[in-house]
């Protein structure tokens, strides 16, 4: 039985953030789709797409780390004392849990691999911009942009597979559906939060 | 099983063009193994995190 104040529901996301990883995940899908389809046989004209979506998802990397380091709490998702203490198995935890932590950073340096390596790459095509210099690096230097950007996307499908899993769980469900509605119900905030390091506010 | 794909260059050597998509597998099979080893664990052993009542 619910007593009252166990009620309401708790603002988890703003509009803004939720927006950000929506369309953050459609370039990641979408990249991931255009780069590793034609690998696997299905071909069609996928690198315009690539690279224009490539800078999107710049864009909005460059909107996430400005938006977190000044106007978010960037302490959130850094693991504290408490994290490795108990090696990511406390009953109630902070904003995010070790494990969304250690995910997040690991997903961030990823990424930022992609894009490092993927820039780069725009000088080895024609663009509206400019004429393509396929002599900007040495030979040697393009094997090491393209392996990395390669290794990169690759470790980045296993890391969206683990996420997409840990999203659809059952048992994640008031994540999930946070990252949609923005918000979860008090009563979930109260099983799963500590209040002490995660000071939510009631939803607007 | 190689790591990398290889070019000849105009100088008939051997050129490091990126990784080997052959390598594909291994990091779908990497996340296929976490999912199934947590979803096994999470089955297995009690919830310590079991929602206060």
């Amino acid at each position: 039985m619910s007593s009252p104040a166990s009620v309401g529901r708790i603002e988890r996301h703003r509009l803004i953030d939720r927006i950000y990883h929506w369309v953050m995940a459609v370039c990641i899908l979408t990249l991931m789709a255009t780069a590793f389809l034609p690998i696997i046989g299905w071909k069609f004209e996928w690198l315009e797409i690539h690279w224009v979506t490539g800078l999107v998802l710049i864009a909005a990397v460059l909107f996430h780390i400005i938006r977190s380091l000044f106007f978010q709490r960037l302490m959130d998702m850094i693991p504290d004392g408490q994290n490795i203490a108990s090696l990511g198995l406390e009953a109630k935890t902070g904003k995010y849990n070790l494990a969304q932590k250690l995910y997040h950073w690991a997903v961030a340096v990823l990424i930022l691999c992609a894009i490092g390596s993927g820039l780069p790459m725009l000088r080895h095509i024609d663009t509206p911009f400019w004429k393509r210099d396929p002599y900007w690096f040495s030979p040697d230097g393009w094997g090491v942009v393209y392996s990395l950007h390669d290794f990169a996307a690759m470790a980045l499908i296993t890391m969206v597979m683990i996420h997409v899993y840990f999203g659809l769980r059952p048992d994640e469900w008031h994540l999930t559906r946070s990252m949609f509605r923005g918000w979860m119900t008090r009563k979930e905030y109260q099983d799963h939060f500590d209040p002490k390091r995660w000071k939510a506010k009631e939803e607007a | 099983m190689e790591l990398f794909r290889y070019a000849t260059s105009v100088y008939g050597g051997r050129q490091i063009i990126g990784a080997s998509f052959d390598l594909l597998q291994y990091f779908v099979a990497a996340g296929v193994a976490v999912i199934l080893v947590h979803a096994i664990f999470k089955w297995v052993l009690p919830s310590h995190n079991k929602a206060a009542h």
